[in-house]
């Protein structure tokens, strides 16, 4: 009786021994994890061979097999998982796990379509990842985890390095001509200048330095580092403080420089541009990086090999030192024990420091645990680093670390809010430049052609036009 | 005591291990050749075959209906680029270079193709243009675009937010609203771009075929996965040439489907639990089996996998890789049209899965099952030993305390059992083993009371002693023999000796009688008869003398004949039966039946007394004048046989015979009146083995020579015939089959035409009789047996009857023509009744006036009678007479029957052409007939000769095999014939 005894506490202490719980997971009868991404290009391929590393190692000993598939772009996903979880007409079946932004989240969690993630994590466990990372998903305040940091990305100021070095070269301009925005403003007008001066039979045919993505990025980040906060948020309900002073700076620095030619937005993204020629630096993800190519087709039959180079991105000179917090976390669909248990079990592994770091050299985005959003932890992890992701991990991590990151709270309506932001400036700015450009086509000199818009009036239409857009949104 | 039989144990036990074994034998041969496991396996296959086919429906459908139809956006790529190249603003060579029109192309069909790529939901769509020709296409750069989406089940993004530029000119990817890939390129530079499949198969096929067929028709399904230059995703695509309408092939159009993509469109969980199922898209070479894989969409195998496996399809339309180890559900997707340019291209998909898994429910069953037969063989066994063990040990008491009780000679109570049918068994036992011993020591004391005659013994195996009754060895005349102390050993050593000493035959139940000679000579019988079983042998002897003795007189009266002393019938046969079963005893031998002649006189006129001496003496010469061993028999009152055998020859036999002939002939003895008389007997010889070797045959054929004898010249004797035996036979048969024909009507009727010379056209026909039976087939016998038997009445009413009969049947079939006349051929010296006649009239009342009644020429013919066939009601009153000039008193009978038509006979028609006299013959009746209102027929024409010579003399109608022979259904005239009569009439 003794042997029975102890042999049955032993099996007991076995099985029990695991994660402190008794899983629910059976290796012979696996459960499946479907997971929806936006990911595109290297980062899905990363995330894809990580998923598939998952199945054979760890999945098939738990009995967990993670099917991933992306839905094409953060938009899409969010109508997808929204059309799913509202039972809509032809939507596929609500995934496991889906990532999310915090405005997506937040809006699948007011239809109880998530599940809070705390009990499935230790303190300890929880206090290994950054903090930010881990508020992102507290939507309530009180302590819940809706949102599953994965992977983050930061904004850095990338630049053609080959292109840059012979305007430099000319000019004697440093990159601390690229260190704040008002220098960027200064070093885009010479630059255009300098192109321009390179036809002197063609006046007006100066080409753009600069570009930017994610134009809300810049509206909101800007404004925190001038002291205002776009959406003040609290208890889900958004506060406008569009700050008209605040606002005017940030369009003197990208709408006026913009119509002038210094900034340019043509290809979908800025990377597009650089490709093309269009731009030799930009403002965008430190995951954009991938990206960027090795050649620039300057016309389609003619391209040339460029360097990258990676540097801090700009915020306003006397401004405070922000950066943007972003990249999307992971949100678990409420479902079955096992299924919940299962995706956590997936995400705690695919946030490991090994696998996070193996995504992040190949992704561009940045770890989400402290100890893995370390320089030293990066390069020791003895993942192979290709030179471009060096550069942008190198300068992405000092970002995260020397700056204050900041993302909006998630409030109602909050993607809609942001998109008026994303394209309200940029949008008017393409807009206007093309008038420009004509008048310039039509032999105007650039200030003839740029005065109708350089105007206060000008920008206080427009101002007037967007505040009552964004108010529309205000809880 | 030796142990009888088996122990009750044994007994239980092996009988119930047997039905055990038994039900295991079943339980096993029904699952094993039951066919179920097959079954299994079968609806295994069945459901992956199902699931494949539903889901290769499903692909075929995207396939065809949705992913290829792109006429319409080739029609409005044709219709952007043709204006533009009507107003000039594009020229043929500018889509092969970098140029403002080229990329006004582009602009303007850029949208239809997001469009396009959305509405298919499919991963990429592009466009290649070249107008150079194939050769030219391999080294220029070629324009175009390549847009992506990576989510083709989402909603369209707004901002087109979720495509790609894979290749686009850099114009277009600065227009702004689409973003790049990292492959990127501004064109299709690269020679890997160049040399891509999808572009260069279609491209090639439109330009070799000089636009014999529509754009649709050079589709291709690039079958194998692709990846662009600078990336890294695997797809397929489908693209067509662009043409436009003057035939100017200067692009490709086409969409991709990205592997991950249609991966995800063949869930290959829905094969197989535990998705050990994959799908595997495959193409086969035209007729080929060899299967190459294209895409596989599995969990456990990579295409590399596949490849190495080897699928291959099978003869039942399956696949199955080279090793055997998986089986493949085919399903073949037709997605190119008959003798389309790809159309060797045959794409299969295949729902694949390992045998092991495929088929692990039936093993899981084969193996449950062979568990529980484990199992159940198991407790059977263990409850049969048990169950027997607890029945078998109290019998097995029981049994040790009865056998005690026999050596112990009482039988004590016996010891319940618990069983309770056995307990009573026992005790009744007891009981009757008692009353046995009384009622045995009473019976044994009455016996040997009660008979002399009757003795007997008994023998037991087991106890080692005999019984035997006192009288039982003295009444078999061994008086010395002491049974005090006999042993059984002994007994049987005594009981062979009887055999081997006593004469004794054996009876049909197993009893022996035995003859013991008695010392007054006399012979005592004895039956002996006994019985074994159990152990035990009973045995009887009882004395039979007298019933023997009666018996053996009865036999022997029976077998022989008393009057003569010879063998009677029945002793003969005996004997007789003996000698045939041994031919080389027989040799040869002749077999003499013998009948005396005159015995009934005899005893008619001197008394059956003298009768008998006339046959004692016959049979007494036959036996003295005869071979030693000849059998003779009297068969019957005055009938003997004799049987000569064992000679070399039958001429011995002869001269024997005609030794017993001279004997005969020689016999005289005194009749009661005093006058002497002669012995006379008539005889017939059958031959063994020449006319048969059969018994009763041979006595039927001597019999049937006795009787020839006894016809003709009695008081001799003569050999078998077979010839007169048979034609005798014949006779016979063709009688019965007479009186059949009579009794059944049984005779048809053939019709003959006979044609208007003047015409060929069928005046009448004329009835023959068509007999079939066997034996009797012409009807010239059925006229001489109907003479012989006196039926010829009946043959003149079979005849009216039924030839009318067949008639109406052909006029009912208008076989005939409705006017024409029936010649019947009646008996002239015969005529229906008035009964008949009045019958006759109200059957054929519709025919009658077109019945012409033939008459034969007859020796002697009735004018009377046939003035009375003239009398039927409604007759027509015409006649035909037949065969004339055959030889009869023609001319009188011409003169008495006034006939309306004289049919010349055959024997005057025939050769008529050679022969003036013939000839002459005929012109005087026609012209004597012609002169009377007669008409004249010539009958049995032959040749065109003869036909000619006969149309020549003016016949009238016209009848012969030249013309048409009968038939059943008569037969048109001949062609030569017709030809014969037109050309004679038109000579006229």
């Amino acid at each position: 009786m003794v042997a029975v005894c102890m042999v049955l506490a032993m099996a007991a202490a076995l099985t029990g021994c695991g994660e402190g719980g008794k899983s629910p997971l059976d290796p012979k009868n696996p459960v499946t994890v479907e997971v929806w991404n936006y990911y595109n290009g290297d980062q899905l391929t990363a995330f894809d061979g990580l998923v598939k590393e998952f199945n054979e190692t760890v999945g098939k000993e738990k009995g967990i097999i993670v099917k991933s598939s992306s839905q094409g772009s953060v938009n899409d996903l969010e109508t997808n998982v929204m059309a799913s979880l509202k039972g809509e007409v032809g939507a596929a079946e609500m995934p496991n796990i889906f990532m999310a932004y915090a405005d997506t989240a937040y809006a699948a969690d007011q239809l109880g379509g998530i599940a809070d993630l705390r009990g499935y994590l230790t303190n300890e466990e929880i206090s290994t990842y950054i903090d930010s990372y881990i508020e992102e998903g507290d939507f309530s305040g009180k302590g819940e985890i809706k949102i599953f940091p994965m992977a983050k990305s930061t904004e850095v100021l990338v630049l053609n390095k080959t292109d840059w070095d012979v305007f430099a070269a000319e000019t004697g301009a440093s990159y601390d001509d690229l260190a704040d925005l008002e220098s960027l403003v200064r070093t885009a007008k010479a630059y255009y200048e300098w192109t321009d001066a390179k036809t002197p039979d063609i006046a007006g045919d100066g080409k753009a330095l600069y570009g930017r993505d994610a134009m809300a990025n810049y509206m909101l980040i800007g404004s925190m580092q001038l002291g205002t906060e776009i959406f003040r948020v609290a208890d889900g309900k958004m506060k406008l403080d569009f700050d008209k002073a605040t606002v005017r700076k940030l369009w003197d620095n990208y709408y006026i420089p913009f119509v002038k030619g210094y900034f340019a937005a043509t290809g979908r993204f800025r990377s597009d541009d650089i490709k093309i020629g269009n731009v030799i630096a930009y403002v965008g993800s430190s995951s954009s990086t991938t990206f960027f190519p090795d050649t620039v087709n300057k016309s389609d039959e003619e391209s040339y090999p460029i360097e990258m180079e990676v540097l801090p991105c700009p915020g306003f000179a006397d401004g405070a030192a922000y950066a943007v917090q972003q990249g999307a976390g992971m949100a678990v669909a409420a479902g079955s024990e096992a299924e919940v248990y299962a995706s956590v079990e997936f995400l705690k592994w695919f946030t490991a420091d090994e696998q996070n770091i193996a995504f992040s050299v190949r992704s561009g985005y940045l770890p989400v645990k402290r100890t893995a959003n370390d320089k030293a932890a990066i390069t020791d992890s003895g993942v192979e680093i290709s030179q471009k992701m060096g550069k942008t991990l190198n300068v992405a991590v000092d970002m995260v670390n020397n700056h204050t990151t900041y993302t909006t709270r998630a409030f109602e309506n909050g993607a809609k809010a942001r998109s008026i932001l994303e394209y309200a400036m940029s949008d008017r700015a393409v807009e206007d430049r093309a008038v420009v450009a004509e008048r310039l086509a039509s032999g105007q000199s650039l200030e003839e052609a740029a005065a109708e818009f350089c105007t206060d009036a000008c920008f206080e239409a427009w101002y007037e036009e967007t505040l009552k857009k964004l108010q529309e949104y205000e809880g | 005591m030796k142990k009888r039989g088996k122990s009750i144990f044994r007994e239980l036990l092996i009988p119930l291990l047997s039905v055990l074994a038994l039900e295991m034998i079943f339980m096993l041969g029904a699952l094993l050749f039951g066919g179920v496991i097959g079954k299994l396996n079968e609806n295994a296959t069945d459901m992956l075959a199902q699931q494949t086919e539903n889901r290769g429906n499903y692909l075929l459908n995207e396939m065809i209906d949705s992913w290829s139809g792109l006429e319409i956006l080739s029609d409005e790529i044709d219709g952007v680029v043709q204006e533009l190249l009507d107003n000039g603003v594009l020229t043929l060579e500018d889509l092969n270079k970098k140029s403002d029109g080229c990329l006004e192309v582009l602009k303007e069909i850029t949208p239809e193709l997001i469009d396009t790529m959305y509405n298919k939901k499919i991963s990429g769509i592009f466009v290649v243009f070249c107008t150079d020709g194939p050769e030219d296409a391999a080294s220029d750069t070629l324009q175009g675009v390549y847009l992506r989406d990576l989510d083709p089940t989402s909603t369209p993004s707004e901002r087109n937010a979720d495509l790609l530029w894979e290749r686009a000119p850099a114009d277009l990817v600065r227009s702004g609203y689409i973003a790049t890939d990292t492959g990127w390129q501004p064109n299709y530079a690269k020679q890997a771009d160049r040399e891509q499949a999808f572009f260069q198969k279609p491209y090639q096929a439109a330009w070799a075929d000089q636009r014999e067929l529509r754009e649709k028709e050079f589709g291709y399904w690039t079958t194998e996965a692709y990846s662009l230059d600078g990336d890294d995703r695997e797809a397929i695509a489908y693209s067509v040439p662009l043409i436009l309408e003057d035939g100017s092939v200067y692009g490709v159009l086409g969409i991709e489907l990205l592997t991950d993509y249609v991966c995800s469109l063949l869930p290959n969980g829905e094969l197989l639990d535990n998705n050990q199922g994959s799908y595997l898209l495959a193409k086969a070479n035209g007729e080929g089996k060899e299967l190459t894989p294209i895409l596989i969409s599995g969990d456990t195998l990579s295409l590399q996998d596949v490849e190495q496996m080897q699928f291959s399809l099978t003869e039942n339309g399956a696949a199955e890789n080279a090793a055997g180890s998986y089986y493949g559900a085919a399903k073949r997707l037709v997605i190119y049209s008959n003798n389309a340019p790809f159309d060797a291209d045959k794409w299969y998909l295949l729902g694949i899965a390992p045998r092991q898994s495929l088929f692990a429910f039936s093993r899981q069953i084969q193996r449950l099952l062979l568990i529980m037969a484990v199992l159940t063989f198991s407790v059977g066994l263990v409850g049969i030993l048990s169950a027997s063990y607890r029945i078998s040990r109290p019998i097995k008491k029981l049994s040790a305390e009865v056998e005690k009780a026999q050596s112990d000679n009482c039988l004590p109570d016996l010891t319940a059992t618990g069983i309770q049918e056995i307990d009573k068994f026992a005790e009744s036992i007891s009981r009757l083993g008692r009353e046995v011993v009384e009622s045995s020591t009473r019976f044994l004391s009455i016996m040997d009371m009660v008979s002399v005659e009757l003795a007997g013994y008994e023998l037991q195996q087991d106890v080692d002693s005999v019984f035997v009754t006192d009288n039982y060895f003295p009444l078999l005349g061994m008086d010395e023999v002491n049974v005090e102390h006999l042993s059984p050993k002994d007994f049987l050593a005594l009981q062979e000796k009887l055999y081997q000493t006593l004469e004794h035959t054996s009876g049909e139940d197993g009893s022996v009688v035995f003859s013991v000679p008695q010392p007054d000579g006399s012979i005592r019988y004895l039956r002996s008869e006994h019985t074994k079983g159990n152990g035990r042998q009973v045995g009887v002897i009882e004395d039979v003398t007298a019933s023997t003795l009666e018996k053996l007189q009865i036999e022997h009266e029976r077998d022989s004949d008393n009057l003569t002393k010879l063998f009677a019938r029945r002793g003969f046969k005996r004997e007789a039966d003996r000698l045939f079963l041994k031919p080389e005893a027989l040799k040869h031998a002749g077999l003499l039946m013998i009948d005396l002649d005159n015995l009934k006189t005899t005893n008619d006129r001197f008394g059956h007394n003298f009768g008998d001496l006339y046959i004692q003496t016959a049979g007494k010469c036959f036996v003295e004048n005869t071979p030693e061993k000849t059998l003779c028999a009297r068969m019957s009152g005055d009938e003997f046989i004799l049987l000569f055998y064992g000679y070399d020859s039958r001429d011995v036999i002869r001269e024997k015979v005609a030794a017993l002939y001279r004997a005969i002939y020689e016999m005289e003895f005194v009749l009661p009146n005093g006058d002497n008389m002669g012995l006379s007997a008539s005889g017939g010889i059958a031959w063994y083995p020449e006319d048969s070797v059969d018994l009763s045959e041979l006595m039927k054929y001597a019999d049937f020579a006795m009787y020839q004898v006894k016809q003709s010249h009695k008081g001799r004797y003569k050999e078998f015939e077979p010839e007169v035996y048979q034609s005798h036979l014949l006779r016979n048969q063709s009688k019965l089959e007479f009186h059949h024909m009579l009794a059944n009507g049984g005779v048809n009727y053939f019709f003959q035409p006979i044609f208007e010379s003047s015409n060929g056209k069928v005046y009448a026909y004329e009835a023959l009789m068509r007999v079939n039976y066997p034996a009797l087939r012409s009807p010239e016998t059925v006229i001489s047996l109907a003479k012989e038997e006196g039926h010829m009445h009946d043959i003149e009413r079979i005849t009216m009857f039924r030839a009318t009969e067949c008639f109406c049947g052909l006029l009912e079939r208008g076989a005939v023509p409705p006017d024409a006349l029936l010649f019947i051929n009646s008996i002239a010296n015969e005529s229906m009744t008035d009964e008949e006649e009045k019958q006759y009239h109200e059957k054929f009342r519709e025919i009658q006036d077109r019945i012409v009644i033939e008459i034969t020429e007859a020796e002697h013919m009735d004018m009377e009678l046939i003035r009375k066939k003239s009398r039927v009601e409604d007759f027509s009153g015409m006649f035909a007479l037949d065969d004339y000039g055959s030889g009869y008193n023609s001319e009188i009978n011409l003169l008495e029957l006034k006939p309306r038509f004289v049919k010349v006979d055959i024997s005057i028609v025939r050769s008529i052409d050679k022969d003036a006299n013939k000839q002459q013959i005929v012109r005087n009746i026609v012209e004597y007939g012609h002169k009377r209102g007669m008409l004249i027929i010539a009958e049995g024409l032959e040749t065109e000769e003869e036909l000619k010579k006969t149309l020549e003399l003016g016949v009238d109608l016209l009848q012969g095999y030249f013309l048409a022979r009968p038939g059943e259904t008569p037969p048109p005239i001949s062609e030569e014939a017709l030809r014969v009569i037109r050309e004679w009439s038109r000579k006229d």
